[in-house]
């Protein structure tokens, strides 16, 4: 990480102790490092703020003095829980087809040749754009010819159009830093090309396989749209069942905020873990 | 990025060598393709299929609700929809929505990415702290901020109590709904500007700044004739992806004001939404959809050619 902030200029003997310019000015990226470092940290916590009022009404909120209460209520009662299983099925699953499927084809994208590669990612870029409802109504309109609304697989179908892509797109550019010649190595060796990418590329594109990982979990975990149109009862996800503290006779504030909370934990556990990764792999994506 | 086709050695005679072409005959492009085209035709049909079929749709004259079957009108849901009040009234939200989002979340990503580009204490953590809204559900924090903006004992309107500023209906009066789903979407996605923008200031070859420093360079000279230019494409970059994302944000508004009140936050999306699943037309719901793609495609070559004005392309 380059840090243009902590350079000091080569300081003459008339200027002792300070970064200052030799036009004897403070410059631009050394003035008041503490105000700004002191801004930083208000803007962060001005930002954190309505989160923890989220967790702290979750644990006050409707049941003072019991902290747990409101979480009790949310997972004992009606189908949140349900809700929240079905969640991790469809999104580990999702996560699993799109590190399956994203790796093989980002790395087709990446050892063939520019034009089909090219296209591939006009395409991508292009799916990546389509507004969920172009997605949505067909899929809707074909998963009720087939009898498949509220079913895990047309849920992990729709999600796949989001994931794949991204994920496609980011091991294509993983892929195309692992040195040809590695494989190339390998095979000189006696390895057979299949063998080649499972036992020397892979291992190398390990970093990027779990930002896809984590990228896709996250992205499954968190879709509300989706769902929204091709669940049904059995398969609603705990991101819909959220709504359910929502009426319009008011809002259940104590168990919207515990039901939330637990929405964001898995997410939030993950980026915890993984951060570096997906801030890598996100700034990767957008450099292409 | 290698132009290599697949299975051939890099020789420097150009002929395959006699290695690879006996490999070639017990391990070559077919077995490998067997492997690798599966998935990728996977990835093909599952996004070309549904985008054909909307297109498709949209030209049919179809209801759910009525027992007519679809019938093909050509392209007279379009026509329809460029006499229609409410689309254009949704268009115009939608633009609304949108600049607002993306010129507010551009500016304040600017001046975040500077200041998270200097050394303080504890940088490190507040970077990564600053990131937590974008991981979070957004259907999540359109509830929360929905919670937190209620009129009656809503924690922002108690704050404003304080000081003496009277309940704000920010959900509920036409006017000011529309500003409020925009700051929630500020909370929610600037940090994907700030961490974009990061990465294009921390890229900044230190010789440039330093130099400049060294030449007595004003601060405001060194944003605006330094800084700004080298970060430019990155500043388009992430210009094009919150316009994308924000023309199709439908989870907050959804959740926070359900296009209301009246429909005065009904975007595009939401607009097409309605259609499709509550009018159940969804022939004009298909259109909708397609105009929103068009839109987006346009936008986006626009934003893309302002990178690179000889390709068209992004680097």
């Amino acid at each position: 990480m380059s840090s243009m902030t902590t350079t000091q200029i080569p300081r003459t003997a008339g200027q002792p102790g300070r970064a200052v310019g030799l036009s004897g000015r403070p410059t631009w990226p050394s003035s008041m490092p503490g105000l700004w470092g002191v801004l930083a940290w208000v803007i962060v916590l001005l930002t954190l703020t309505p989160l923890v009022w989220l967790v702290s009404t979750a644990l006050t909120g409707g049941n003072p003095g019991a902290s747990l209460a409101n979480f009790r209520e949310v997972l004992g009662t009606g189908d949140f829980l349900a809700t929240y299983v079905n969640s991790l099925v469809v999104s580990l699953s999702t996560t699993l087809f799109t590190v399956a499927f994203g790796v093989t084809s980002g790395y087709t994208l990446a050892r063939t040749r520019t034009r089909s590669t090219r296209w591939m990612g006009i395409w991508i870029v292009l799916v990546r754009m389509a507004p969920p409802m172009g997605f949505a109504l067909p899929f809707f309109l074909m998963m009720q010819k087939l009898q498949l609304l509220d079913t895990y697989p047309a849920l992990v179908l729709v999600y796949l159009t989001v994931t794949l892509p991204f994920a496609t797109w980011l091991m294509a550019g993983f892929f195309q830093s692992i040195p040809v010649e590695l494989e190339e190595a390998a095979r000189i060796d006696g390895c057979s090309r299949i063998r080649a990418l499972f036992s020397v590329v892979l291992p190398a594109a390990r970093p990027g396989i779990a930002t896809v990982a984590i990228f896709s979990f996250i992205a499954s975990w968190n879709e509300f749209f989706y769902p929204l149109v091709i669940a049904g009862r059995t398969t609603k996800t705990a991101s819909l069942a959220l709504q359910g503290y929502v009426s319009s006779a008011g809002i259940e504030t104590g168990l919207l905020c515990a039901g939330a909370v637990l929405v964001l934990l898995p997410a939030l556990l993950f980026t915890a873990l993984a951060q570096k990764g997906l801030v890598r792999g996100l700034t990767h994506g957008a450099v292409k | 990025m290698t132009a290599t086709p697949l299975g051939r050695q890099a020789d420097p005679t150009g002929r395959p060598s006699r290695l690879s072409r006996v490999r070639q005959a017990t391990d070559g492009d077919g077995a490998f393709y067997l492997l690798i085209v599966p998935p990728f035709l996977i990835l093909f049909l599952l996004t070309a299929v549904p985008l054909v079929s909307l297109i498709w749709t949209s030209m049919q004259e179809w209801n759910r609700a009525s027992p007519v079957p679809p019938d093909f009108i050509g392209l007279s849901n379009f026509t329809a929809l460029m006499g229609d009040a409410a689309f254009w009234k949704a268009a115009g939200l939608t633009a609304y929505q949108v600049s607002g989002t993306v010129i507010l979340q551009i500016i304040f990503g600017l001046g975040i990415a500077l200041l998270f580009s200097r050394q303080f204490r504890g940088v490190g953590l507040a970077r990564a702290l600053y990131l937590v809204p974008m991981m979070c559900a957004p259907v999540v924090v359109g509830l929360m901020w929905r919670v937190l903006l209620q009129t009656d004992n809503g924690p922002v309107n108690r704050m404003l109590a304080v000081i003496g500023i009277g309940p704000i209906d920010f959900l509920g009066d036409p006017a000011l709904a529309m500003p409020s789903v925009i700051g929630t979407d500020l909370w929610l996605s600037t940090p994907f500007v700030v961490i974009i923008l990061l990465a294009a200031l921390q890229a900044i070859p230190q010789e440039i700044s330093e130099a400049a420093r060294v030449d007595g360079v004003s601060p405001w000279q060194m944003l605006r004739w330094i800084i700004l230019p080298i970060i430019k494409p990155m500043i388009i970059l992430a210009t094009l992806f919150r316009t994308m994302d924000a023309i199709k944000r439908f989870d907050t508004i959804y959740v926070m004001t359900g296009g209301g009140p009246g429909n005065s936050t009904e975007t595009l999306d939401l607009h097409a939404f309605a259609y499709a699943f509550t009018y159940l037309d969804v022939g004009k719901g298909a259109a909708i959809a397609v105009v929103m793609l068009a839109l987006i495609i346009a936008i986006s070559s626009l934003l893309l050619r302002a990178i690179d004005p000889t390709t068209g392309s992004a680097k």
